[in-house]
């Protein structure tokens, strides 16, 4: 569990700058996905800097399984239990070759060859990467690129990875491929905190917390936020035009779900 | 005289062992006041084309003609503002053109009122000090500046909040009324609606060239080029496959709904 307890931080000194994040009461649990959404400038990339211990709060605590990142002694037990994956994939990128990139990290571990070698194996297939190995990193697409940085988080066998806004840079293609990925990660039991602009991704998620200058503005299930459309304008959020073509067929009597925000699915249930 | 690609193709490092199409044959013809959007994936050639529009590079094929300026607003333009207040930002470029300090100032306070940010609020503030989208419309305002008679955007609201996008997107519809536009995108939703042409580009070829209203009743041409319609429109191309059906295909997520209903008659 990544517990935020009474959250505050601001960049500098509190006179120096304005306060980024105040009074954040937050838990991020093992095989749960959790969609932050919030406006440029809301506090969302803060949160996930402070829930790595990149940053430490000014007030209030982090604790990640019970380990406080405050403790300069334990940072590498909070480190190795935290994945953080960026919005630019060529920021993260270091190898020369697929697996030498993603074997980067248990390579610092001190770790033995065939264990690396494992893992490299694994976290590639986790992420439809199995078969590039040899592939150099610069003639991946956008999209692969931004896996082969999950996957490089991955294998460092982390309980949870935070990923900023994974997929801001990608075309509708790279986007899917990474949103699936980001799917196989809960489903492996790891804790996910997917930062993101796409109120559709937090149709997948289990819960959503919504940041608006720098408090919660919604914390709840995806139906909580989705299906209220006074709450979702209050935090400064529209539904994609796909949401907006699922609520008009709800009050015209389809069973269309809050959550349904592609097409297949909501023509799935029109033919029902 | 419109901005006018004709057969345009680029190939880079010709006649050597390196040489690389970049484009080829591609046909496109802007009026003022037009918006042109230019969608394809990563790689699809679509933002080469705009360097051939802006002549920031030559066609090693066919030709590209303009009759006034056509001025590139360049991806992550907020990274090229430099000076100490927007409106000396924004009166950099008419400067450099050698427009006199007062239509120079003149020109970049209209521009700064033209993308919605008011110049006697945001004329004297650092352009350090803005929100992601207020900082990209303030790029665009330094491109607009120099009057340009064709404005040429790539991704312009790639990385914003949802209001930076409607923000921009809103500057976008009033630099149409001045100027034409040619758009590049990888994610056609957004601005399809706005559009009156498009060009939909795959490894520097044209897979779809025509009005937004021809695409609708051919929306094929999305899977052509690897993207992925709009997802109001893939429900009724999923639920209304039948050919009579395209040509009341809409981007208009309420006249989407009431297709739909009725092809289902009504629901239990």
């Amino acid at each position: 569990m990544i517990e935020l307890s009474g959250v505050s931080f601001s960049y500098g000194s509190p006179a120096d700058g304005p306060v980024v994040l105040s009074g954040i009461d937050f838990a991020l649990a093992p095989g749960e996905c959790v969609a932050v959404l919030g406006a440029n400038g809301s506090g969302k990339s803060t949160l996930v800097r402070l829930c790595d211990g990149l940053l430490t709060p000014d007030e209030g605590s982090v604790l990640v399984d019970g380990v406080d990142t405050r403790d300069g002694e334990r940072v590498w037990d909070v480190r190795s239990r935290v994945a953080l994956v960026m919005q630019n994939p060529d920021n993260q990128i270091v190898g020369t070759s697929v697996e030498e990139d993603c074997a980067f990290g248990p390579e610092n571990l001190g770790l033995p060859r065939d264990e690396i070698r494992r893992r490299v194996d694994e976290a590639l297939a986790a992420v439809g990467l199995a078969g590039m190995e040899r592939r150099e990193p610069h003639l991946l697409s956008e999209g692969q690129k931004q896996r082969l940085a999950i996957a490089g988080a991955l294998a460092m066998r982390p309980a949870y990875v935070l990923l900023d806004e994974p997929t801001a840079m990608l075309d509708p293609d790279g986007r899917a491929a990474v949103l699936a990925a980001v799917d196989g990660l809960r489903a492996t039991g790891h804790g996910v905190l997917h930062v993101t602009h796409q109120v559709a991704d937090a149709a997948t998620a289990d819960r959503v917390l919504v940041l608006a200058e720098g408090g919660t503005a919604y914390l709840g299930t995806p139906e909580g936020l989705l299906g209220d459309p006074d709450r979702l304008a209050r935090c400064g959020l529209e539904l994609p035009p796909a949401g907006v073509l699922a609520s008009e067929l709800r009050a015209r009597g389809f069973a269309v779900p809050i959550t349904a925000m592609d097409a297949a699915s909501i023509v799935e249930t029109l033919c029902r | 005289m419109p901005l006018t690609a004709a057969h345009a193709g680029l190939v880079y490092s010709p006649g050597t062992a390196f040489s690389q199409a970049a484009l080829e044959d591609v046909s496109l013809s802007v009026e003022p006041g037009e918006l042109a959007l230019v969608v394809g994936r990563t790689g699809s050639g679509k933002s080469t084309l705009l360097r051939l529009l802006a002549g920031l590079v030559a066609p090693t094929s066919g030709s590209v003609h303009t009759d006034g300026l056509a001025a590139m607003v360049f991806q992550d333009p907020e990274s090229q503002l430099f000076a100490e207040t927007l409106l000396e930002d924004a009166a950099f470029g008419p400067r450099n053109l050698g427009r006199s300090d007062a239509e120079a100032r003149a020109a970049a306070a209209d521009a700064l009122a033209a993308v919605g940010l008011d110049p006697a609020a945001f004329g004297g503030r650092s352009p350090f000090t803005l929100s992601g989208g207020e900082a990209r419309r303030a790029a665009i305002a330094g491109v607009l500046a120099m009057r340009p008679a064709y404005l040429l955007l790539d991704e312009p609201t790639a990385g914003l909040d949802p209001s930076g996008r409607r923000a921009v997107r809103e500057a976008i519809g009033r630099a149409r009324t001045t100027a034409g536009i040619v758009l590049v995108t990888h994610d056609a939703e957004e601005f399809l609606g706005d559009a009156d042409l498009v060009l939909m580009l795959e490894t520097g070829r044209t897979v779809f060239s025509g009005t937004r209203e021809a695409l609708l009743a051919e929306p094929g041409a999305f899977e052509v080029a690897g993207l992925r319609p709009p997802e109001v429109l893939r429900a009724q191309m999923l639920a209304l496959p039948s050919a009579s059906a395209k040509a009341s295909y809409t981007l208009d997520p309420r006249e989407a709904a009431a297709l739909l209903a009725e092809s289902r008659g009504d629901a239990g």
